[in-house]
């Protein structure tokens, strides 16, 4: 109990010190450094040989253990120097469902000095190791295994590095931003008629892939895409506009929350996004209905994604 | 977090075979021979691994060679723990460490292995030579640090550099490493290390039989170096007592080490001679000095026969400092000492005794050494490094037979007789002259070595050198040319350089290089804690240890804050960069307003987002848009007059801006 105010205490502190941004330059605001395992080996050989330099009383070893001490001073300085002057920038991730792995590219770049063995991970997940030279942005997607749907909201990365010598680790706890929806994670359950006017095996609609039309132009809504945006609209007017596309009409199915009456929130929204994709694979037309929200019917990828993004953002009962 | 520790990449294990090499050099004087064969076995099979013929040795292989190691290294130096069987044992965990080298976690532990081989290496050489092949060593290992640490997955990132990162790192680690050398305190070591080397050290005898002396003669190693602070001796003065050997067997003189020490004695105010003693390791405790010597060094005991001697035996290089009157101190001898320095064993050498018995009974010392000296000046001695065989009897021989000698012979022989006379007597063996170098100092070699009597005359002892009176040259001149017709000078070492002084190119590039040699000595190997306060008190001002410390932390504070500050220029210099101050700004103006930038907005979507939210200012926004597209990504126009262009904008954007927006539309006369 204590320990988890205490790491609640922890992450509150390092919020005010580190704030989450998309992007972000590490500097000796946000780096850590503190000796490594090894470093504390090295402590100790800098030790034995103090002891023999000064037991036998032989200059040149006092000599090298001054200088490997010095050099190793130095690399607490070069290792920390590695991760400051750093700039991170989140990319843009690609949804996924709950449960999978969803990959943020991280993009590093420099602007002087080479940064070397840097290792970029999610405590429990993967790490990726790296190297960035000046003038180059490097990218990296940084796996994440997710567990809840709604729109992410990541754990800080942590960027660590021992470079040059492996006595110091120096490490940041990046928070970046990234406005990536999770789907909810798919429970599968044969694809029900819920109006039941229309049979799925009648459907002759196989036009599956046809490229979405521009439609017109509409409100910004909070999740659309940045290349969704119009800005020369949105900057004739004083709000946000995005643009809208549709694809043509075809048959029509309602995926309906009530027809899983008796299950769990979730449960529903894993079945119902089982059955968007379904439906999509298929290629039905297709309607969700939520409590609150209702979609028309319609299909392809820009309909796909609208449905698992309502499911994944569902916030009723 | 899961993280596998990466494979050693190509380059680093090269560096890191390199490296060792290197710290395996200072060893090899010693290694017994089956090491060699287990380097070459652990290299091929770390080579076939490499080249993908076979795998790794397993853990049986592996505890087996460290077992079969050991034993071998106790076997090998004779189940005595010696510095080199220490040495050797160090060198096989490298080697075997070797064959498991996969894996960074143990190339680091072989690095590791590394540096302190290097620094066990100067233990037994510290040579100008010796201290270069280290410093390459080291830098060998620090470049495989770097090597091991930047590799990953993927292995070394190739055009990464590696010897370049470690060369500056030590560049620029040299000024604190220099600070901690002269100012870190020089302790007495903390306990007396049992582990010596076993090495045998070119020193004098404890016991002189005919014969010792010349084996020295013919070794041209450094015994010690003198640097007069105080007075300027004769060379006829250069008498470097270190042994008194009062005990005669009939054979051998020896050391009855019936002489006591005592504290340190100060040197008597009036001492004519002050100098420093730089010694090589002997292994025993004697120190060379001038005759009336005393030191004020705790560590130096004077012993009643006036010698001075170190507190333990001398395995490194030891420096120390003396003053010396130059003449023996008066003292009385008791009876017993006075029987000791009078005993004789009897029966032996019996024409010698004899010979003694023809001078008068009352002769006094000064009287006897100069019958003596006449006596073989003036009949057919001969000063030799090949003198004649002599037998059971030998004084007897030599002095009415062969006559043929060195030192040894001419002082046994002299205080054997000074004793059958009824003279008190005692050999002295030390070192006498030494070669003055043009900068002012004295080189004392090992064919120096010299023995010489002394002689009691009821105040004090009187110095007497027997083999002056013979070869006047050998005191004079020194012993090249003592024994230059005979041929006889350093015939084992037909290239010494010391054989060749007659050329002068040739004998001027030798004194250079024991130049070098000397003021390596002097001011890194030597650097002890009596050094480092002249070093305080004459260089730096300060007056004890303490301000020392004060200095110490001072430099360290000093070269933080330089850290510190190179950090913030660096800082400094990346805000500086005027469009992104601008880019800055603009958008603090913004948020000031209220109107909110997601952080991830380009420069060109924040100008768009003012158009829309600010409209009194949104053709300007739009115009500023684009020549942002035509600056940055067009790449024409100026950056730092956009920037400019810019601030001067956001500085336009105010509290008014907003309202001015809708006053344009509904402006109401007031």
């Amino acid at each position: 109990m204590k320990r988890r105010w205490r790491s609640e205490r922890f992450r509150r502190w390092l919020d005010r010190r580190v704030p989450p941004a998309a992007a972000l330059a590490l500097s000796h605001r946000n780096v850590f450094i503190l000796p490594s395992a090894a470093g504390w080996v090295f402590a100790l050989l800098l030790i034995a040989m103090l002891l023999t330099a000064i037991n036998y009383q032989n200059s040149l070893v006092y000599a090298l253990t001054f200088w490997l001490v010095s050099m190793s001073l130095a690399s607490m300085w070069l290792t920390f120097r590695n991760l400051a002057g750093l700039h991170l920038r989140a990319g843009h991730a690609e949804s996924c469902f709950a449960g999978e792995r969803v990959f943020l590219p991280l993009r590093l770049s420099v602007k002087s000095g080479c940064r070397a063995g840097l290792l970029a991970g999610f405590p429990g997940d993967p790490v990726e190791q790296t190297t960035v030279v000046p003038g180059v942005s490097q990218d990296i997607r940084i796996p994440l295994t997710t567990r809840e749907r709604g729109v992410l909201r990541p754990r800080r990365i942590k960027l660590t590095t021992r470079y040059p010598f492996g006595l110091f680790t120096a490490w940041s706890w990046v928070a970046l931003e990234y406005p990536v929806v999770i789907y909810p994670r798919p429970e599968h359950l044969p694809l029900r008629l819920s109006s039941g006017a229309e049979d799925p095996e009648g459907e002759s609609a196989r036009g599956v892939g046809s490229d979405p039309e521009f439609s017109g132009i509409r409100d910004y809504r909070p999740g659309d895409s940045m290349k969704l945006i119009a800005w020369k609209h949105s900057a004739a007017s004083d709000s946000l506009k995005s643009k809208e596309y549709e694809t043509e009409e075809g048959g029509t199915c309602w995926l309906d929350w009530e027809a899983l009456t008796g299950e769990s929130t979730e449960y529903r929204l894993s079945v119902l996004t089982s059955w968007v994709l379904q439906a999509e694979e298929a290629g039905i037309r297709y309607g969700l209905s939520l409590p609150d929200v209702v979609i028309e019917p319609s299909r392809g990828e820009q309909h796909q994604t609208q449905c698992l993004r309502t499911l994944a953002l569902w916030e009723g009962r | 977090m899961a993280e596998l520790s990466p494979s050693v990449p190509p380059r680093g294990l090269l560096l890191l075979a390199l490296a060792l090499t290197g710290a395996l050099i200072p060893h090899v004087s010693y290694l017994p021979g089956w090491l060699y064969v287990l380097s070459l076995l652990v290299v091929g099979w770390r080579t076939l691994v490499w080249l993908g013929r076979v795998r790794f040795p397993g853990k049986i292989v592996r505890g087996t060679a460290v077992v079969l190691a050991t034993i071998a290294i106790v076997e090998s130096s004779g189940r005595q723990m010696s510095l080199e069987a220490a040495g050797a044992f160090l060198v096989a965990a490298a080697l075997l460490k070797v064959l498991e080298v996969s894996r960074r976690r143990d190339a680091v532990v072989l690095i590791y292995l590394v540096f302190f081989l290097q620094a066990a290496g100067f233990l037994f050489h510290q040579g100008i030579e010796d201290a270069a092949i280290g410093l390459v060593t080291i830098f060998l290992a620090v470049a495989a640090m770097v090597a091991v640490q930047a590799s990953g997955a993927q292995g070394l990132p190739s055009g990464l550099p590696v010897l370049k990162p470690a060369l500056s790192v030590m560049l620029v680690s040299i000024p604190f490493m220099l600070v901690l050398y002269f100012l870190f305190p020089r302790f007495a070591p903390l306990w007396s290390v049992a582990l010596q080397s076993e090495k045998t050290l070119t020193a004098l005898a404890e016991q002189m039989a005919p014969g010792d002396i010349a084996s020295l003669s013919q070794s041209s190693g450094l015994a010690f170096r003198v640097t007069f602070e105080r007075g300027q001796p004769q060379r006829s003065e250069l008498y470097w007592r270190a042994m008194i050997l009062d005990h005669y067997d009939g054979r051998t003189w020896r050391d009855s080490g019936k002489d006591r020490e005592s504290s340190p004695a100060r040197p008597a105010g009036d001492a004519r001679f002050q100098y420093e003693v730089i010694l090589e390791p002997t292994g025993q405790r004697y120190l060379p000095s001038l005759v009336g010597a005393g030191s004020d060094e705790g560590r130096i005991r004077r012993t009643d026969a006036g010698l001075l001697r170190h507190r333990s035996p001398v395995y490194q290089k030891l420096r120390y400092v003396v003053g010396s009157t130059g003449m023996a101190v008066t003292a009385d001898l008791d009876d017993e000492a006075l029987h000791r320095y009078l005993h004789l064993p009897e029966g032996m050498n019996p024409r010698s005794v004899e010979w003694a018995s023809e001078f008068t009974q009352d002769l006094s010392a000064q009287e006897f050494a100069e019958k003596l000296a006449l006596h073989f000046s003036s009949n057919a001695y001969f000063y030799t490094l090949k003198p004649s065989r002599y037998g059971r009897n030998d004084i007897d021989e030599f002095l009415f037979e062969g006559r043929r000698g060195f030192c040894a012979h001419y002082a046994s022989a002299t205080a054997f007789v000074a004793r059958a006379v009824g003279i008190p007597a005692r050999v002295v063996t030390g070192y006498q002259g030494g070669e003055w170098h043009p900068d002012g100092y004295l080189t004392v070699r090992q064919y120096d070595a010299h023995a010489w009597v002394e002689l009691w005359d009821g105040e004090r002892w009187l110095v007497f050198d027997p083999t002056a009176a013979v070869s006047p040259l050998r005191i004079e001149h020194g012993l090249e040319r003592a024994v230059e017709e005979e041929g006889t000078f350093l015939t084992d070492q037909p290239l010494s350089p010391l054989r060749f002084r007659g050329i002068d190119w040739l004998n001027r590039l030798r004194l250079e290089m024991e130049s070098l040699n000397y003021y390596w000595n002097r001011w890194v190997l030597s650097y002890d804690g009596r050094r480092q306060n002249e070093f305080l008190r004459n260089w730096l001002g300060l007056k004890d240890f303490a301000e020392g410390l004060y200095v110490l932390a001072g430099s360290i504070a000093v070269m933080f804050g330089l850290a510190m500050l190179v950090l913030w220029w660096r800082q400094r210099e990346e805000a500086d960069r005027p469009l992104v101050s601008a880019w800055k700004l603009l958008r603090e103006r913004c948020e000031s307003l209220g109107v909110e930038a997601p952080e991830g907005l380009t420069l060109g979507q924040l100008l768009a987002l003012i158009a829309t939210r600010l409209p009194a200012l949104h053709s300007e926004a739009m115009e500023l848009r684009h020549a942002v597209d035509q600056t940055l990504y067009a790449g024409a126009g100026d950056e730092n007059l956009l920037a400019r262009k810019l601030r001067r904008f956001a500085l336009r954007i105010r509290p008014g801006a907003e309202a001015t927006a809708a006053g344009n539309i509904n402006k109401r006369p007031i």
